[in-house]
């Protein structure tokens, strides 16, 4: 890495916006490739963030101030490589299931994983099962499906989502991951699930094993 | 879930327009009071705790500066209102418990925390929905930051309504020479949430702006509800804690450790 992609990568772990911008702006201007700005110095930076976030060395407000800081970057960058470019690991739909209505998590976990370098779709909250299944279909390229519970009580529409996955013939097209409060990755076994995830950058590791894209 | 909560603070003051003098109310009938205006105090620490940040570790000062951006400005996102109705417990068979109106509550928990007890007050509070609107918007443009610690102001600021309404139940309950248990909330200490439809009978959730979904979600979500026990001073100071019983060793709302 060089000692400007360190600088970069420093500014994102600090969160500080503005010195990221102005680095990138830098790295731009002496003829660097944005692909490897975004790669080498901003999605580098944040995956060590995450890395030290599951360490608890650093806490989640941490962690959001340096994907802040990351996204001035990528801001930045975005109409030069355009949006293709930036989806390098695939498209991943989310959506909290129907009758529930929290989001926060959800987009918690939308913006780690767009910060990871995925495509997201995301279908905000009180989503049916009719509804990711036209989603799917609208995109399939789709790679990964996540869904979101706050309650007990909502739990159960996982299952009833992928049980009409399978009715529609889709479920072998997709990695399905669950995540929320009362979720379990006994749960997810239980219903037949892919993929359990206890909160936002455990959800994009694990994607990213979902679709062979370890790091 | 995250709205609904046990928390068993007491500290913060209301100054909520009651239409009835405490006083006055003796009858244990559930009629429905309401309270407007109650006061709420979100504080940085309030925050810090709801983040999981303890004093040893102390957040990054761009953590604090966002945190306290948020707090110059949640009170413009807040209207707490509140209601709660008085019932007489008609049984408590030291699993279940039955107040009037033959609402039964299938709820150990409550049994044990109420034993002794003659009346329980239901009661909701809600802040309404414009914070969670905001934390959801500055979310989805990208703001994580912003968002996630708005939407802990918010459920800090939805605590401390619920503990100015409980504030008010301690000088009804005062008035009537009672005192009142903690208060306790579907979800939480072994409590069915889908018990929180026959909470919601016991009291007229419409005149406080609260509904509740099928999946037992309240609207506005910053909202909590919650029973707590009236009874003698004596048989309130005496009665146990559920906490003592419960073997979820992780649920953060325990009050005292597991009883061997």
């Amino acid at each position: 890495m060089t000692t400007n992609y360190e600088n970069i990568a420093e500014a994102v772990r600090t969160g500080e916006e503005d010195v990221v911008q102005k680095l990138v702006h830098q790295a731009l201007d002496r003829g660097d490739s944005p692909q490897a700005i975004l790669d080498e110095a901003l999605i580098s930076a944040m995956d060590e963030v995450g890395q030290l976030f599951e360490q608890e060395e650093i806490f989640l407000p941490e962690l959001l101030v340096a994907a802040n800081a990351m996204k001035a970057g990528v801001e930045i960058l975005k109409p030069l490589l355009g949006e293709d470019a930036i989806k390098s690991y695939g498209t991943v739909i989310i959506g909290t299931v129907q009758g529930d209505l929290h989001d926060i998590g959800k987009s918690l976990v939308s913006m780690m994983l767009e910060r990871g370098g995925f495509k997201i779709i995301d279908l905000g909250t009180d989503v049916s099962p009719e509804n990711f299944i036209q989603s799917l279909k609208d995109n399939p390229e789709t790679k990964v499906l996540g869904m979101s519970a706050l309650l007990t009580t909502t739990m159960p529409e996982m299952k009833t989502t992928i049980e009409a996955l399978e009715k529609a013939g889709l479920r072998d097209k997709v990695k399905v991951i669950i995540g929320g409060a009362p979720v379990t990755n006994a749960f997810a076994q239980e219903i037949a699930a892919d993929a359990y995830a206890p909160d936002a950058v455990a959800a994009k590791n694990i994607v990213r094993q979902l679709v062979g894209e370890e790091d | 879930m995250a709205s609904n909560t046990a928390s068993d603070k007491l500290s913060a003051p209301c100054s909520g327009n009651c239409p009835v003098d405490p006083a006055e109310v003796t009858s244990d009938n559930g009629m429905t009071i309401l309270l407007d205006n109650i006061s709420v105090t979100v504080t940085r620490d309030d925050i810090l705790e709801r983040i999981e940040h303890s004093p040893e570790r102390r957040p990054s000062e761009r953590v604090l500066s966002h945190i306290d951006s948020c707090l110059s400005r949640y009170q413009g996102l807040i209207s707490a209102r509140g209601a709660y109705a008085v019932r007489t417990i008609e049984g408590n068979d030291g699993r279940s418990l039955t107040l009037s109106g033959g609402i039964h509550f299938d709820a150990w928990n409550l049994a044990l925390a109420f034993r002794g007890c003659t009346n329980a007050a239901v009661f909701i509070v809600t802040i309404g929905d414009a914070i969670e609107q905001e934390a959801s918007r500055l979310m989805n443009q990208g703001h994580g930051i912003q968002g996630y610690i708005l939407d802990a102001i918010g459920s800090c600021a939805a605590e401390s309504a619920a503990d100015g309404l409980q504030a008010e139940l301690e000088k009804v309950a005062g008035n009537r020479n009672q005192a009142i248990t903690l208060r306790y909330s579907p979800g939480y200490c072994g409590w069915d949430i889908v018990e929180q439809k026959l909470l919601f009978q016991a009291i007229d959730a419409s005149r406080v702006g609260v509904s509740l979904t099928d999946s037992c979600l309240m609207l506005p979500r910053k909202s909590i509800s919650a029973i707590v026990g009236m009874g003698e001073p004596g048989v309130v100071a005496e009665a146990p804690c559920p906490c003592e019983q419960c073997d979820n060793d992780s649920c953060p709302a325990r009050r005292m450790p597991r009883r061997e």
